[in-house]
């Protein structure tokens, strides 16, 4: 029994060796394998590295050549509006000398209607100088509101044909759209012209009222009334055939802005323009 | 008789000044369009008034020979400019403006801030000046 027992544990014996000595080389397989992987991943994961580097460094390049280019369109724009405002001011200017051409041309002469004549030339050029003095002053360098500017040529007009606000009652409705230049300054002269000969011809003899001028403006349509009432214009007058340049102004420069016009006799007059916004 | 001295660099304009202020009776000291002139005729004729472009020809601005004519001479000055932006009124507000004119100028607007400038003889701005 003692002799088959030993038999026995020998024999397992060598067979728990080859066992052991399978499993080391297996273990040592399975460990070389791992070091491939894990020398495989390393190598990948260096090369993913370089890749990204790659990647950041051309993002980086990127990237600074947007922040420069940004800067460049920027310096671009703030030369642009620098040179936009010059050349308004140059505007301005030049407009102060053409008022000053025609006033010191003025003072050759007394003829009371060549001098209206040269006053009125004079408040044509002011109400476009006004629309470029808003344009000037505003943010927005192609649009302009012309609430304040409008304020400013009617109080002129008043100065300018010696008429107190006491008598004639002045109000100004004017929404605070902005217009651009090309229908601001027909748009300003427009007004120039309506409100001219509202205080020229609508309240004779030191008669006392008001004049209305208002600007409203919906989605698409500005809407301009310039509104007194005065004695409204002589019955059969056809507006849109008289000899007064004032009005021929008034229809070409609607024309021009592709607006409409229409008078109204309302208790005085109402000259209605409409104009796309 | 208040004297007025001008300086201008656009002469159209200068002479304008000239007449409309003879007009309404004021002296011409002087129509220059520098600013190192306007600082000589200033100590040679010691105006009541300094009438000053903001831009003139030359190196000297306007806002610079107003600085130093206040300085020296104690002449109020009321400047004459198609300017309208802060950083000019900020800049010419340095040296003491006693009114500003902007162009293109209203004689009702000249008369009233030349005698402003005169009579009152302190700070004062155009009604203009703050929008």
């Amino acid at each position: 029994v003692l002799l088959l027992a030993l038999v026995g544990l020998r024999l397992r014996t060598r067979q728990l060796r080859r066992a052991s000595a399978r499993l080391s080389r297996l273990v040592e397989e399975r460990t070389r394998e791992l070091q491939q992987s894990r020398d495989d991943l390393e190598k990948r994961v260096a090369e993913r590295t370089t890749e990204l580097e790659q990647d950041i460094a051309e993002r980086k390049k990127t990237e600074q050549a947007l922040v420069e280019r940004e800067e460049q369109i920027r310096a671009s724009l703030r030369e642009k509006e620098a040179l936009l405002k010059e050349i308004h001011h140059r505007v301005k200017n030049n407009l102060q000398i053409i008022i000053s051409l025609l006033n010191l041309q003025a003072a050759h002469t007394k003829d009371p209607a060549i001098l209206g004549a040269f006053a009125e030339s004079e408040n044509r050029v002011r109400s476009m100088a006004l629309v470029h003095e808003s344009l000037y002053r505003s943010s927005d360098l192609a649009r302009v509101v012309l609430a304040p500017h409008v304020q400013r040529l009617c109080e002129h007009l008043y100065r300018c044909y010696g008429v107190d606000t006491r008598r004639i009652e002045l109000r100004t409705t004017i929404s605070d759209a902005a217009l651009d230049l090309d229908r601001a300054i027909p748009c300003g002269l427009i007004i120039n012209e309506l409100v001219s000969n509202a205080l020229k011809y609508a309240f004779p003899d030191g008669g006392k009222g008001s004049i209305h001028v208002k600007l409203d403006h919906s989605l698409d349509r500005y809407t301009l009334l310039v509104k007194d009432n005065g004695i409204g214009l002589p019955e059969g007058f056809d507006f849109r055939r008289a000899d007064s340049l004032g009005l021929q102004l008034v229809c070409g420069l609607t024309e021009q802005i592709g607006g409409t016009i229409e008078y109204l006799r309302d208790g005085g007059s109402t000259f209605r323009i409409e104009f796309g916004a | 008789m208040a004297s007025v001295l001008i300086v201008e660099d656009e002469t159209i304009v200068a002479l304008d000044l000239r007449r409309r202020l003879t007009r309404l009776g004021y002296d011409v000291a002087g129509v220059t369009a520098y600013g190192e002139e306007a600082i000589v005729l200033a100590e040679q004729q010691r105006p009541d008034l300094v009438l000053m472009d903001v831009r003139l020809r030359g190196t000297m601005d306007g806002v610079t020979a107003a600085e130093q004519i206040h300085a020296r001479f104690g002449s109020p000055v009321v400047f004459v400019t198609a300017y309208a932006d802060e950083e000019t009124f900020g800049r010419a507000g340095r040296s003491e403006p006693f009114g500003y004119l902007l162009k293109p100028f209203e004689e009702e607007e000249l008369r009233k801030v030349v005698e402003s400038a005169l009579t009152r003889g302190h700070p004062q701005g155009s009604a203009d000046r703050k929008t």
